[in-house]
């Protein structure tokens, strides 16, 4: 047993794991990014389509501005270098959800470049380079599962802008991505520039996966899609990571290829080889003139960008004394840090309302992207409490009701409970409670004190 | 200048709305109706006072105008590169009728040279089937357009290449190949990459000639009087030739403006009375002045309006 573990340690600690990662994050803007159909996520089918998106013959496309000022506030969080003039480049390639036949991107001269992010691990903090960031149109969507024998083609998603942020392989573990993903995440929503609804498709992420071992050369890395939570992206690259190891031991050779990760048997699976060169046939877009930023628009973007995630954990950590992982679990979505800042306004003490928040909010929401109560209902319970009014658990009540759907105000409620737990009631619930469990009130009686809370739960679940 | 928004894109950094009128007259009304900035169209400009309300301008230029003195202080240049072999004798009889003409009005004629003259097809018949072959790629018969039609099963790639093969003609089908040739990775920098470096040194070229003080360019618009239908060339190549004089102003972005001069009185092929027409080209953003001029011209040539019914094809 001992011998297999001291394998199974220079097993793992004797190979390096190297990851980079694509992440295509679609851009918060009312329209798309070359025409000015609505950009919008549930709607019917093809509804929201201009004749430049399904590239109708005689259409032109007419970039959309605001992308751009997101993209630039984007890459300057990520600590960019702004291209004052880029280029859009055609992309080719024949499939059905691409009307034009060929997608506008940039290739050579993208508009953001040689940006970094650092990551704060537990032990550790690591930069991570940020090779590019470009703008470029998404495709249309494909539906193979409507119908057995037939393809449907939804364009509404076809031309809405996307920002590819493309890191180095600096990467070294699924830990790291997740965290780094979740840091992308955080500035993506603080500048505003995009939804970052993995579950809604607003934020993909491609991973390429490779190993070697410590001190050897690269190996051949493997890319990842269909990659739709953080979850996901973690066990994919565990596995991956895994089954490279595993061919090399056994003295084969890992093939580069585009796998997909099957989330219901946890494992990636082949889809494409990569040998077979795909020749996009990139060149310079006439349509579209050259992209020139001026400083000074480049300035005033910069001035109006809002505090930054990096910063506001900084802030939260040094002025409300909160610790690491409080202020790291607050600062992640920029909801609960507004939410935070709001529930301290009358004097509350900021790490007790971080407390409630991280130990008893998110606790009770099913889904933390969805969160109906407002932060005055919260403080009315807080100071209740706080005064002694109401116990800790009828707070966990009226924030469930409240969260799964009840509409009447705060005051209403709590005084509704109020009067259901009066003193007649109370008496009755204690009396029934002693009666049932006439072991524990003998402990009780003999001396063994800590069993009251025992009988004091089993009162309140009445 | 012109929007091309609503154009059926065939060479997008070459492609122009082209006018074609009676006279030079109407030439202006129909251009004033359409200069100017298009927000459709992310390539085109506003119109400065010297290429927008040429009808006015034509109006003034004529109520001043005085036989003999109309281009008084004018310089024409002629490219010594356009007179070549394959120019025939009567495009180059008319060439020299045209120059003398303009002489007659008090203008300077002046030899000019524009040396990367003679790279311009082969710059020309790589830009715009390159360029073409990316715009075509929209008409895979999924969501307009022919579509093949057939009960057997295809896959998706064998569904594009029966509906594009059988939806484009053969003139198509070969600039579609050849774009993607001069596209493709190995051969991108030998082919587009250097042909858009021509290009520049063309538009260059051109950019010499108009500091140096000379406002306009004349020379014959084809190399050949037109040919009959049934005359054609089987050798696309051949009829590539064609191009030879207005496809560098294509290259370059000029402005210019071709209008028949004279009817062949020569029998040309059994024919005669087939009109013959030269090529007017002014600098950039100077269409109200080059329309004047064209104007000018037109009054000189010896012309007279075409009757549809006098043609045998």
């Amino acid at each position: 047993m001992y011998r297999n573990l001291n394998i199974f340690r220079s097993y793992s600690t004797s190979w390096e794991s190297v990851i980079g990662v694509e992440i295509h994050a679609q851009i918060k803007t009312t329209t798309k990014l070359f025409s000015n159909a609505p950009n919008s996520f549930a709607s019917l089918p093809n509804t929201l389509v201009s004749l430049m998106d399904c590239s109708y013959p005689g259409s032109l496309p007419s970039l959309n501005t605001r992308c751009v000022s997101l993209a630039i506030k984007t890459g300057i969080a990520l600590n960019c270098k702004v291209n004052k003039k880029s280029y859009f480049e055609r992309k080719h390639y024949f499939f059905p959800d691409l009307p034009s036949g060929y997608q506008i991107t940039q290739q050579s001269i993208p508009l953001l470049i040689n940006g970094h992010l650092t990551i704060t691990m537990p032990d550790y903090e690591k930069t991570i380079r940020i090779q590019q960031i470009k703008l470029e149109q998404d495709s249309g969507k494909t539906l193979s599962d409507i119908d057995r024998d037939l393809s449907m083609i939804d364009l509404n998603r076809a031309g809405t802008g996307l920002m590819e942020i493309v890191t180095e392989p600096d990467l070294s573990s699924s830990n790291e991505v997740a965290i780094f993903i979740k840091n992308v995440i955080g500035i993506l929503q603080t500048v505003g520039s995009c939804d970052c609804n993995m579950d809604q498709g607003s934020l993909r992420c491609d991973v390429n996966v490779s190993v070697k071992r410590k001190g050897g050369k690269d190996g051949t890395r493997c890319e990842i899609k269909n990659l739709n939570s953080i979850k996901f992206i973690t066990k994919a690259i565990e596995f991956e990571v895994q089954r490279q190891i595993k061919i090399i031991e056994e003295n084969e050779i890992v093939t580069q290829e585009t796998r997909f990760y099957d989330a219901s048997k946890d494992i990636t699976y082949f889809l494409r080889s990569k040998e077979n060169f795909v020749d996009y046939k990139y060149f310079f877009e006439p349509d579209l003139l050259p992209l020139e930023i001026s400083e000074n628009e480049i300035n005033s973007l910069k001035n109006r960008l809002p505090e930054l995630p990096q910063l506001k954990r900084e802030r939260f950590i040094l002025q409300y004394k909160l610790n690491n992982f409080e202020a790291n679990l607050l600062v992640e979505d920029n909801f609960y840090s507004n939410f935070f800042e709001q529930c301290l306004g009358l004097k509350r003490c900021p790490t007790k309302i971080a407390n409630w928040i991280i130990n008893i909010l998110f606790r009770l929401l099913p889904n933390r992207r969805e969160c109906t109560l407002t932060p005055f209902q919260f403080c009315f319970l807080f100071d209740l409490y706080e005064n002694k009014k109401i116990t800790i658990d009828q707070v966990k009540f009226v924030i469930k009701l409240i969260i799964e759907g009840n509409k009447e105000p705060i005051e209403d409620i709590v005084e509704n409970f109020n009067s259901q737990s009066n003193y007649q009631n109370l008496n009755f619930f204690c009396e029934e409670v002693i009666s049932n469990y006439p072991e524990q009130v003998a402990k009780f009686k003999s001396g063994n004190i800590n069993i009251i809370n025992f009988l004091v739960g089993k009162a309140v679940k009445k | 200048m012109l929007s091309r928004f609503g154009l059926i894109a065939f060479a997008s950094s070459l492609d122009t709305p082209g006018i074609f009128t009676r006279s030079v007259t109407d030439t202006t009304l129909v251009y004033d109706s359409m200069v100017g900035r298009d927000f459709n169209d992310s390539t085109s400009i506003d119109a400065n006072e010297n290429c927008s309300n040429s009808f006015d301008h034509l109006e003034l230029f004529k109520s001043k105008y005085k036989k003999g003195s109309g281009l008084k202080g004018v310089k024409i240049g002629i490219p010594i590169e356009f007179n070549v072999e394959e120019l025939s004798n009567t495009m180059r009889e008319l060439w020299q009728y045209g120059i003398d003409l303009l002489e007659q009005e008090g203008a300077e004629i002046v030899s000019v040279s524009l040396p990367h003259t003679k790279y311009s097809l082969a710059t020309y018949y790589i830009i715009a089937p390159a360029e073409a072959s990316s715009n075509l790629n929209r008409y895979d018969g999924i969501k307009y357009g022919h579509k093949v039609q057939t009960k057997k099963v295809l896959t998706l790639n064998e569904f594009y290449q029966q509906s594009r093969s059988e939806g484009f003609g053969t003139e198509v089908q070969r600039r579609i190949l050849m774009g993607n040739f001069c596209l493709s990775r190995d051969s991108f920098d030998n082919y587009y990459g250097k042909a858009q470096k021509m290009r520049m040194l063309i538009k260059q070229d051109y950019q010499r000639i108009f500091d140096s003080g000379i406002s306009f360019i004349l020379t014959p618009t084809t190399p050949t009087p037109p040919f009959l239908i049934s005359k054609q060339s089987s050798n696309p190549t051949e009829e590539y030739l064609n191009d030879v004089y207005t496809v560098p102003i294509s290259l370059a972005g000029l402005p210019a403006i071709s209008l028949p001069i004279k009817r062949s009185f020569e029998n040309f092929e059994g024919q005669s009375g087939l009109p013959l027409s030269l090529q007017l080209i002014s600098r950039w953003r100077q269409e109200n002045n080059l329309l004047n001029v064209a104007w000018c011209l037109e009054q000189n040539a010896n012309m007279q309006q075409l009757k549809l019914e006098e043609i045998e094809f």
